[in-house]
């Protein structure tokens, strides 16, 4: 066989415009726009997040619709729970009323407001911190990546649940405690999942080519970085929510939590489940609708996501 | 003049399995509108060169000698003060484009990035400067391309982007590890063509590292060939390819297809590169040298002018023909 010498003649222009498999549109598709569609594409999560939103405006403006504010009490129904106080329209306790012949459903609605705030709070601190201290030592590694994953392994190894209470114990029972105790150990697991996906991400080639570019230790922690986490720390956090949620329930319902006159899911269930026996079943299930409602939203979304943002497909 | 001096460069990495000298005494320079070629099989030392004129190295990494960019020494400069100059004066092209772009970020905000943190720009004109760069690389509709994210962009495209980007502040220097390696052949062609018109327009000194001596023959003046972290060849193109004085020249260069010869064989380079951690005493390539003799076990060979412009490491002076090559190398 006698291979023959091909000339090849560059051409100044590599691609044919007019071709058709040469998709023209005037802006382009970033991954998050590619992640969106196809989140938006599955079902039960566009259903989940629907649900969400509704559980959400429940708990923000519910307070407009409510005929009774959550203070009041209803002297007439006091002493006669059973059979006054069931959910009725016309009376305008629409969840009926609590134990103390305070207004459920207004009851409920400040139960929301501070269960998501909970969650959010507790999510939030943890994609922050967490995000910032994972990517930080990931990226230096050595002695400062031992250093820095030592520490949370210290603080990890800590029974969280006793700490929290101690906590709660010690400097007494107060929403801000609570909000500094689950801030303190939110952020450990997301940062040590955002540590590992760093150290592979500071390998790859476009980081280095930031480096030959001339961007500092920070500029590619930021942009180059974090940008490529936040697939994984945004499916970490929806997980994270309903996680707080269930950690700020489990303290409320063991009386440690959120106190009167404040409330939340978890001290709600805890009073409903405490008067089933007098037969008020409405003020243990009112409240665990929307505990369970929200806790599977959640965790739908966060599926949702994982599939929509598909750590492989990178 | 000279844009780019290396002078005694030796790069080391301490390792478990102990230290693995990579680059050895390597000089070289180069001036504007040059080419410098790197030749030389994985693991002998080119890619980590550059990355130690660089300062990219990893963090195992030390380095001796000197780099001097534009008559300013670069090594055990300050991280802040080499920051500035990479991506300004002294730019670098990676092998593969595929992984060299951030998915996450379009075209033009990873482009305007460089030029607002080298040149402080404004975003406004920075973008302007960005598309007449990618005009300049020859991709129609820069404007769009701006807008794109990678993963919208053909390999030869984005490239061809990574090339604008490198070009961006009008480096004196550029280095290219291995630029065509990861393209088709007619894009490696047309890349070819736009480094050629590039260095011209811009008179940037090129060094282009690569394995493939087509690419070599096409663009370079100046050619070295490396060993085992050692120069063994260094000279001018054309002598290097038409009178190669060390062996290992003359093995790449007939273990090269060549499409006119129509040879239906090849004869490659017996044996395997050696470990760098545990090198022979004497010359790193005589356990695979057709032509070795006594002295070359125990002595290393050091590179030394033969003729007034080329420079081999070989005690061998003898003609070289293929058949030698094709010769089974005696057992030791």
């Amino acid at each position: 066989m006698v291979l023959r010498p091909v000339r090849v003649e560059a051409s100044a222009d590599p691609i044919d415009v007019d071709d058709a498999n040469y998709e023209v549109s005037a802006k382009g598709r970033s991954l998050w726009a590619d992640a969106a569609g196809r989140f938006f594409r599955h079902a039960p999560s566009v259903v989940s997040l629907v649900v969400l939103i509704l559980v959400a405006l429940f708990a923000f403006t519910g307070h407009f619709f409510a005929a009774w504010s959550n203070e009041e009490i209803d002297w007439s129904v006091l002493g006669n729970v059973r059979i006054a106080g069931v959910p009725s329209l016309e009376s305008g306790h629409y969840f009926g009323t609590d134990d103390l012949g305070r207004d459920l459903f207004s009851r409920v609605v400040q139960g929301s407001q501070i269960s998501l705030m909970v969650g959010f709070v507790g999510a939030g601190i943890a994609v922050v911190v967490g995000t910032f201290y994972g990517a930080v030592a990931g990226y230096f590694g050595g002695r400062i990546d031992s250093t820095m994953m030592r520490i949370v392994d210290i603080l990890l190894s800590i029974p969280y649940m006793f700490v929290l209470i101690l906590l709660l114990v010690v400097f007494g029972r107060s929403i801000t405690m609570l909000y500094v105790g689950i801030g303190l150990l939110s952020w450990l697991d997301m940062s040590r999942i955002v540590r590992g996906q760093t150290l592979s991400l500071k390998e790859k080639e476009f980081v280095e080519a930031a480096r030959a570019g001339g961007a500092g230790h920070f500029t590619i922690i930021f942009r180059h970085i974090v940008p490529n986490l936040m697939g994984i720390v945004v499916v970490y956090a929806t997980l994270l929510v309903p996680q707080m949620i269930l950690t700020e329930s489990f303290i409320s319902f063991l009386g440690l939590g959120v106190q009167e006159p404040l409330t939340s899911w978890g001290a709600l269930i805890s009073q409903g489940a405490g008067t089933v026996m007098y037969g008020t079943l409405w003020q243990l299930l009112f409240p665990l609708f929307f505990f369970v409602v929200t806790l599977f939203s959640f965790y739908f979304i966060g599926d949702g996501l994982r599939d929509a943002l598909d750590p492989r497909d990178r | 003049m000279t844009m780019l001096e290396v002078t005694d460069l030796s790069v080391s990495f301490k390792t478990p399995d102990g230290t693995v000298r990579a680059v050895n005494k390597m000089n070289f320079s180069i001036g504007p509108g040059q080419t410098l070629a790197i030749v030389g099989e994985s693991g002998s030392g080119k890619s980590q060169t550059v990355m130690a004129a660089m300062g990219l190295l990893a963090g195992n990494g030390e380095v001796e000698g000197s780099v001097k960019l534009d008559g300013q020494e670069l090594i055990g400069m300050k991280a802040g003060d080499l920051n500035k100059i990479r991506g300004r004066d002294m730019a670098m092209i990676f092998q593969d484009p595929m992984t060299s772009l951030n998915p996450y970020l379009s075209v033009a905000d990873q482009m305007t990035e460089v030029l607002m943190f080298h040149k402080r720009m404004r975003r406004s004109e920075a973008m302007d400067k960005s598309e007449e760069m990618l005009r300049t690389v020859h991709l129609p509709d820069p404007g769009r391309i701006l807008r794109r994210y990678p993963h919208e962009l053909s390999g030869g495209q984005r490239q061809r982007v990574m090339i604008a980007m490198a070009l961006l502040c009008d480096p004196k220097v550029l280095i290219a590890d291995e630029p065509t390696t990861a393209l088709d052949v007619t894009v490696q062609a047309q890349m070819l063509k736009l480094f050629e018109e590039l260095t011209d327009k811009f008179n940037t000194a090129l060094v282009i590292i690569t394995h493939d001596l087509g690419v070599v023959a096409g663009l370079a003046d100046e050619m070295m060939v490396m060993y085992a972290g050692r120069v063994v060849e260094q000279g001018p193109v054309e002598g290097l390819f038409y009178d190669p004085r060390h062996p290992y020249t003359f093995g790449l260069l007939h273990s090269t297809p060549h499409l006119k010869e129509g040879k239906d064989r090849l004869a490659p380079i017996k044996g395997l590169p050696p470990n760098l951690t545990n090198l022979p005493p004497g010359c790193a390539f005589s356990p695979r040298c057709p032509f070795r003799f006594d002295r070359c076990v125990k002595e290393r060979p050091q590179l030394i002018v033969r003729e007034h412009d080329r420079l081999s490491a070989c005690f061998y002076e003898g003609e070289m023909t293929e058949a030698d090559m094709e010769k089974e190398l005696a057992v030791k």
